[in-house]
């Protein structure tokens, strides 16, 4: 075991008498580890703050470097299983967000008096695709339609209990929600997890009163975003923001909306390692609702 | 723990999942960024009233998430509070405390009053020590007379005659520092609560797209979304693209025809 | 730390010294591609993890090569990836170092593009200095030597080297660890588990060369449907006593519907039931 401490010691950060307010460099320059980044001092953070209890740390980063100074043999030993522990977490750990876990692609397009609701098809575990039929847009009712992407998961539970508030509310209200109240519902439900979130980034296509369509997205907290023309999310919504915001046009009767939100979503999850394997597209009109299943690419 | 039957909760919020996510963030998984409105927000007060403004943009990390999102929330009919920090803590907040409001209001048959709110908001904030992250320009008129603040996310207060907040707040207030004075009339107060936004959205890169101004005056609020446009969109054709029928092609299709809904009148129902 | 510099075949050492002072732009440095090394840390194992993590541009790939009676066949994806962003669905990730020799491409594209190059160099000098080709043998070794010497600065590569020599087809495995493998097949990359797994399936010594080219495209394609981070087109190779040649292209798009043809189902009607009221 290497029991060499790198000699960038004597940097003490500004403010030890905490790891909160810290750059990552100066948690960088505690650990000795050189590279400056990011999710290297957050995941440093997270370490610290899981070994707290175990190491005994008050103030990690006070205790880290009372451990480095420190000539007895066994905190110098516990010093190094924490350097070398980091440092295999580190390269073990992708840079990979939750939202990227199992992959995904959702997007919601309004038409003239309608609106389509698409998704991809992959389930993966990071890069393996586990499944090509897997479904992210879940039916409300007839007219209401949401799609979550992100973490597979936490997608089901949040449209399982989405389904459950629905169902009373039908119960107690005897009439279906308007797509406006389902997302205010859904925002309330997502941010009253505000503090240990589902990763899950919801799109809300539906039709309301007068068959006036409605879309709208949130992020993984609830903060709903309200929009005229298209909404997207998931781990291709960079592209899909580019295809969307090029394809789109105002007022699309529901044959040319198909085809737009259909190559928007292809065109997109196309640039995407973790999305794709086919599509799902949902058109809902005042008198039909079409789910089809596109041909994509497989690879 | 909302239970095994999940009733509609009590309120409050639901820690149920920080250990699941901390186990997640343990395996080295980052934890995914909310959405923020990186932003300015600016208010100030003439001479018989409150403006407040703001712009529309809203990012999630280097992305425009949504180019004309409003930042202007609605407390009471005589108040309105601009937010700025997570989007999410910003609404939530401020539809919390317009409730709260309400329900004083009802139960008091008066005017809800500036300060009623701010305080409403700085307790709230405050018992959340920063983590609830909103920072807020709050404006309004009330009996008596005209206010003016700005809350921070950990709870503190101040009280302004002009007052900017967010990414673009120092572009903003760079203009108000040149150019208020006391006793401004309701359009030099429209005029330069704009000027500070448009520094804002121009000199920020956080701020962006319109310019949403909010006047408040005795006994009347006028709401002027998208007062200003000063960033029309240029880059779009005409034309757009166009798909003919049939590019996509389809594997299997499923059409469920809708039935009209059954209209039961009152009379047939409740006869018996 | 001591480098093999040798191998660059130029007065590397001597500008490392500080022999001269013009830059290595007017030396003989300047003749043959070098690398300016960079300054260690004392830290030195955290500098190669770290480096390697900044430098992982291409990670994604399959690759795979196999030698049966009649040569050996190479195939490859075409699939470039940054993160989740697949940056080139057209990427040649078999590299034609010369008429009798392929080598592949995995792990950094910079890295095995440069390196590669450098080989067909060495491996011409060998051929006009000797009048006879290199051995595949003899060239892996030029490249694994290469690596070993820049073992632990941040190289990545995992290649394979290919080709037809004196005694027949030969085929190395070469990595930026040093490692160099004689084999008689091969996959490497993030989706070379999935490749393993059809061509160890389907793998005979005796086979026709459309059989053993069916059997490496099969297996790319089955990674690249399977693996996020491959994909694109498979390209086979077969390198027999005259040379190399290209056998087959194939866009994935439509290779898994010629594996799985589906047809569009008929058209389902359904009548919602009235609603809930």
């Amino acid at each position: 075991m290497d029991r060499h401490i790198p000699s960038n010691l004597d940097r003490e950060p500004n403010s030890p008498s905490g790891w909160k307010g810290l750059q990552p460099s100066q948690i960088n320059a505690a650990l000795g580890v050189s590279c400056i980044q990011r999710p290297v001092a957050s995941l440093c953070r997270t370490f610290l703050l899981s070994k707290k209890p175990k190491l005994g740390l008050k103030s990690p980063l006070r205790e880290l470097l009372l451990l480095r100074f420190s000539s007895s043999t066994s905190n110098l030993d516990a010093c190094i299983r924490l350097r070398l522990r980091l440092r295999r977490e580190l390269a073990a750990a992708p840079a990979m967000s939750i939202f990227e876990y199992n992959g995904s692609a959702v997007v919601a397009m309004v038409g003239k008096n309608c609106f389509a609701i698409a998704s991809d098809r992959r389930l993966g575990v990071q890069l393996q695709t586990v499944a090509t039929d897997f479904q992210r847009v879940f039916k409300i009712h007839d007219k209401l339609y949401i799609g979550l992407s992100g973490l597979a998961t936490d997608a089901q539970t949040l449209y399982q209990r989405l389904v459950f508030r629905h169902k009373l509310y039908q119960l107690r209200e005897e009439r279906d929600m308007k797509p406006q109240t389902f997302a205010s519902l859904v925002s309330a439900l997502l941010y009253e997890k505000r503090f240990g979130p589902y990763f899950c980034q919801p799109v809300i296509a539906g039709l309301g009163e007068d068959n006036e369509p409605f879309i709208c997205t949130m992020d993984c907290i609830g903060a709903k975003e309200l929009a005229k023309d298209f909404v997207v999310s998931g781990t291709a919504s960079e592209s899909l923001y580019g295809a969307c915001e090029s394809m789109y046009k105002p007022n699309m009767e529901p044959e040319e909306l198909f085809e737009t939100i259909s190559q928007a979503l292809q065109s997109s999850v196309d640039r995407d390692c973790l999305s794709g394997w086919g599509g799902f597209v949902l058109l809902v009109t005042p008198t039909e609702v079409k789910e089809c299943v596109i041909k994509g690419r497989m690879d | 723990m909302a239970g095994a039957t999940d009733l509609p909760p009590k309120g409050g919020f639901s820690y149920d999942n920080c250990a699941r996510n901390a186990m997640l963030v343990e395996k080295g998984l980052k934890m995914p960024g909310f959405l923020k409105t990186g932003t300015t927000i600016v208010g100030l007060v003439f001479q018989d009233g409150v403006v407040l403004g703001a712009d529309t943009r809203a990012t999630e990390g280097p992305i425009v998430a949504d180019k004309n999102c409003e930042k202007i929330h609605y407390m009471a009919p005589n108040i309105y509070c601009c937010g700025a920090g997570t989007a999410a803590d910003t609404e939530a907040v401020t539809d919390m405390v317009s409730s709260q409001l309400q329900l004083h209001r009802y139960a008091t048959g008066r005017e809800s009053r500036v300060v009623t709110s701010l305080t409403l908001l700085k307790s709230h904030l405050f018992s959340y020590q920063g983590h609830v992250s909103a920072a807020l320009v709050l404006g309004g008129v009330d009996v008596t007379g005209p206010h003016l603040h700005t809350v921070y996310p950990h709870g503190s207060t101040d009280t302004l005659p002009f007052a900017t907040m967010g990414s673009g707040s120092l572009a903003a207030m760079s203009v108000f520092e040149s150019k208020y004075k006391e006793g401004l009339t309701r359009e030099e107060g429209i005029q330069l609560v704009a000027e500070a936004i448009r520094g804002g959205i121009f000199n920020d890169l956080g701020s962006g797209s319109n310019v949403d101004v909010c006047v408040i005056t005795k006994g009347k609020t006028e709401y002027l979304r998208n007062h200003q446009l000063p960033n029309p969109r240029t880059y779009v054709s005409s034309k757009g693209y166009n798909f003919t029928k049939g590019q996509t092609v389809v594997l299997s299709t499923k059409i469920t025809q809708l039935k009209p809904k059954v209209e039961v009148t009152e009379g047939d129902a409740m006869e018996e | 730390m001591k480098l093999d510099v040798s191998a660059m075949e130029n007065n590397f050492a001597a500008h490392a010294a500080g022999g001269e002072d013009d830059g290595g732009l007017f030396g003989a440095g300047a003749d043959l591609p070098a690398m300016e090394l960079p300054t260690c840390p004392a830290d030195f194992d955290g500098f190669q993890k770290e480096t390697k993590e900044m430098l992982k541009h291409k990670k994604g790939t399959t690759t795979l090569a196999f030698i049966f009676d009649k040569g050996v066949i190479v195939a490859a994806d075409s699939r470039a990836s940054m993160g989740g962003y697949i940056s080139s669905q057209t990427v040649r990730k078999i590299i034609e170092i010369n008429p009798y020799m392929l080598g592949t491409m995995a792990g950094g594209a910079a890295d095995c593009q440069f390196w590669h190059r450098n080989l067909g160099i060495k491996c011409r000098l060998h051929e006009l200095a000797n009048k006879r080709r290199i051995s595949i043998a003899g060239a892996s070794k030029l490249l694994a030597n290469i690596l070993y010497s820049y073992r632990g600065m941040g190289l990545s590569i995992g290649t394979m080297i290919a080709g037809w020599d004196e005694k027949g087809p030969g085929l190395y495995y070469v990595d930026s660890e040093g490692a160099r493998l004689m084999g008689s097949r091969f996959s490497v990359g993030s989706g070379s588990l999935y490749a393993y797994g059809i061509l160890d399936e389907g793998y005979r010594f005796v086979m026709p060369v459309e059989e053993a080219a069916e059997l490496a495209r099969r297996a790319i394609y089955q990674a690249t449907f399977r693996d996020g981070a491959s994909g694109g087109c498979v390209s086979v190779y077969h390198v027999g006593p005259n040379g190399w040649t290209k056998l087959s292209g194939d866009d994935v798009g439509e290779l898994h519907y010629k594996y799985y043809p589906v047809e569009a189902t008929p058209v389902e009607q359904e009548m919602a039931d009235a609603p809930a009221a």
